[in-house]
């Protein structure tokens, strides 16, 4: 068979160094956009030669990595292998499931042994969990492995956990209905809604959960200082942050407004909303995140002061000791 | 001579009005294809379920399951199935490269929404890497299948045709995936002997051409009045449906013939299914018109 074509990948809008949006407008809010997604080829003097239009609903996209990852914690060899190893640190760094040292199991695992912390020193039986920005409810299945593991298979989610997940994709809440519809609709609560319009009572959750939600909600800070007030142990939570003293403002791929925190404002927000501190458990530049150009507009300039905070706000001093972690304020950013 | 071209694939963003993108992100492979497949099964899924049938609506979604074969492969089954083809009241279904299994669901929905209808067993032959997907998305579901993983679909070993009652070649699956190996449907058609349903995206020419897909997959496309012809010999009540130009910029230009998709079915009895033509009636100028 002869080739009829030699396929090179390319960038076909590289970062510039400056942001796009700051150059030839004074307003943001008044730039209208489009989005598309498509494979495009260009022929090899740059001009165009084809492209194919797929779907360019985010929630589309956004139902491949995230029911995928439900796939992968379903894996009956993940649960053997974690049977047999336990709910360890060195468990969770193995190249036969690369998925245990990513963000989200990484923070689940915290999850986690805030629980058992929290079961063990207290009556409580049943704990409530609120995830804000559910998508398809993946957290669930890893918390639902680690419990029945952890266990020994005499609890799991269900019997544990009072789950509430918040989305504003009622497509991705249909999917997390359809891959969830064995548990109890008592214990497995899904609302819809924009991450910052819910109304808890304070301390009506034990837990909460975001990972990056809070950075492109309506009202950012309003929905961090909220998320805190509702929750009563801790808030297990990815902020995107910028190390500069002003909060930074862009747009998401998929269009939505994204704001990026200041330390101070997250210090600000904690204080205010609650009785606990910022630990921290990891930081990684945008220069090495996964998605390096998920927000429009930002530049190079921007990028290096650019990072994702993995971060817990609790009141259990005795968990952040146990534990080691350190506090924010004490943190240092090379 | 090979044409050297650079591409991509991602969201592109637009200032109204312009043509220059002014951001690209791109998307990854792997997680593009998933993204689709599960979207594409969970919309099926929904159908069944018809309280959230609304959430899984999108006009991209919608459009792009236009582009896919499997509704077209299960609603042929279920009307062979109602022009009395099955004896068993259990019907055997076999499928070659499933996916991560619409045919299977398109099947349970068609199977739910009639109050007459079929008991089946579904077996699927396809890569090891679609296994795990396959299992946890119908594990739950109360029907019985298998997962066969293979390394190739070729060669066809008597093995996949045991026990069951009809085959399913899903060319076009295959072909839209990163599936490795080869699809040789000339080759199904003259080794199988079970009734068999066939998805293929095929060329008009006399003789079977190189095509590219985006993903850039180079394949292989059969002739389809090669097709046609190998069928009508085979057995002479096989029937055909031709769609042309069928998502047709699934390929990369290169000024070939016309592609579309032929569904064919050949199961050794005379039942002629509406907008099914006999093989052997296959003229080629009604391709070329």
């Amino acid at each position: 068979m002869t080739e009829n074509f030699v396929l090179t990948r390319f960038d076909p809008c590289p970062l510039s160094q400056e942001n796009v949006l700051d150059s030839g407008s004074d307003s943001k809010a008044l730039i209208a956009m489009d989005v598309r997604s498509k494979y495009y080829f260009v022929d090899d003097k740059g001009e165009f030669f084809h492209e194919y239009e797929i779907p360019s609903n985010a929630d589309i996209h956004n139902c491949g990595g995230y029911v995928d990852k439900i796939v992968k914690y379903r894996d009956p060899a993940l649960k053997q292998y974690l049977t047999e190893q336990g709910v360890t640190d060195e468990a969770f760094h193995t190249d036969r499931f690369p998925i245990l040292a990513t963000r989200s199991p990484q923070c689940d695992l915290i999850l986690y042994r805030l629980m058992m912390f929290v079961k063990e020193h207290s009556d409580k039986d049943k704990i409530s969990l609120f995830d804000l920005g559910c998508t398809v409810s993946e957290h669930w299945d890893f918390l639902n492995l680690l419990i029945d593991v952890g266990s020994r298979g005499q609890e799991d989610a269900a019997t544990l956990m009072t789950y509430y997940g918040l989305d504003k994709s009622q497509m991705l809440l249909g999917v997390s209905r359809l891959m969830h519809d064995w548990v109890e609709a008592e214990h497995f609560n899904l609302l819809r809604a924009d991450g910052t319009d819910f109304d808890f009572a304070d301390h009506f959750f034990d837990f909460s959960l975001t990972i990056g939600v809070v950075n492109h909600v309506a009202r950012p800070k309003e929905a961090l200082a909220k998320l805190i007030k509702a929750t009563r142990y801790a808030v297990v939570a990815v902020i995107w942050v910028t190390l500069d003293e002003q909060g930074y403002e862009s747009f998401t791929h998929s269009l939505l407004p994204y704001y990026c925190f200041t330390l101070k404002e997250l210090q600000e927000i904690g204080s205010d909303n609650g009785e606990g501190k910022w630990y921290i458990t990891d930081y990684v530049p945008e220069s090495k995140g996964s998605q390096q150009k998920s927000l429009i507009g930002v530049g190079t300039d921007n990028t290096s002061e650019l990072g994702s905070l993995h971060l817990l706000y609790t009141s259990l001093e005795g968990f952040a000791k146990q534990q080691k972690l350190v506090l924010l304020e004490d943190a240092v950013f090379s | 001579m090979s044409q050297n071209l650079m591409w991509n694939v991602g969201k592109f963003t637009y200032q109204q009005g312009l043509d220059k993108p002014i951001h690209f992100m791109e998307l990854k492979d792997f997680i593009l294809n998933d993204s689709l497949d599960f979207s594409h099964l969970f919309y099926v899924r929904s159908l069944r379920v018809k309280t959230i049938e609304s959430d899984m609506k999108d006009a991209g979604l919608m459009n792009w399951i236009e582009g896919c074969a499997f509704r077209f492969i299960a609603e042929t089954l279920y009307d062979l199935w109602e022009h009395k083809l099955f004896d068993n009241p259990q019907v055997h279904i076999t499928e070659i490269s499933p996916g991560s299994g619409m045919t299977f669901e398109y099947l349970k929905y068609l199977r739910e929404s009639k109050s007459n209808s079929f008991d089946m067993h579904y077996k699927a032959w396809g890569p090891e890497k679609y296994q795990l997907k396959f299992d946890v998305l119908h594990v739950r579901d109360d029907y019985a299948f298998d997962y066969v993983a293979v390394e190739h679909i070729k060669p066809l070993s008597k093995e996949v045709t045991q026990d069951t009652d009809i085959l399913i070649v899903n060319h076009d699956q295959w072909l839209q995936s990163d599936e490795g190996g080869e699809c040789d449907v000339l080759n199904c058609l003259q080794e199988v002997e079970k009734p068999t349903l066939m998805a293929v995206r095929v060329t008009i020419a006399e003789e079977s051409e190189v095509a590219t897909t985006v993903r850039g997959k180079e394949v292989i496309l059969p002739s389809l009045p090669r097709v046609l012809e190998l069928c009508g010999q085979k057995d002479s009540d096989s029937c055909y449906r031709y769609f042309s130009h069928f998502d047709k910029n699934f390929f990369l230009p290169s000024g070939g013939s016309e592609i579309g998709l032929l569904l064919l079915y050949t199961v050794g009895q005379s039942i002629q299914l509406p907008q099914f033509n006999h093989c052997l009636s296959y003229e080629r100028k009604s391709c070329l018109k």
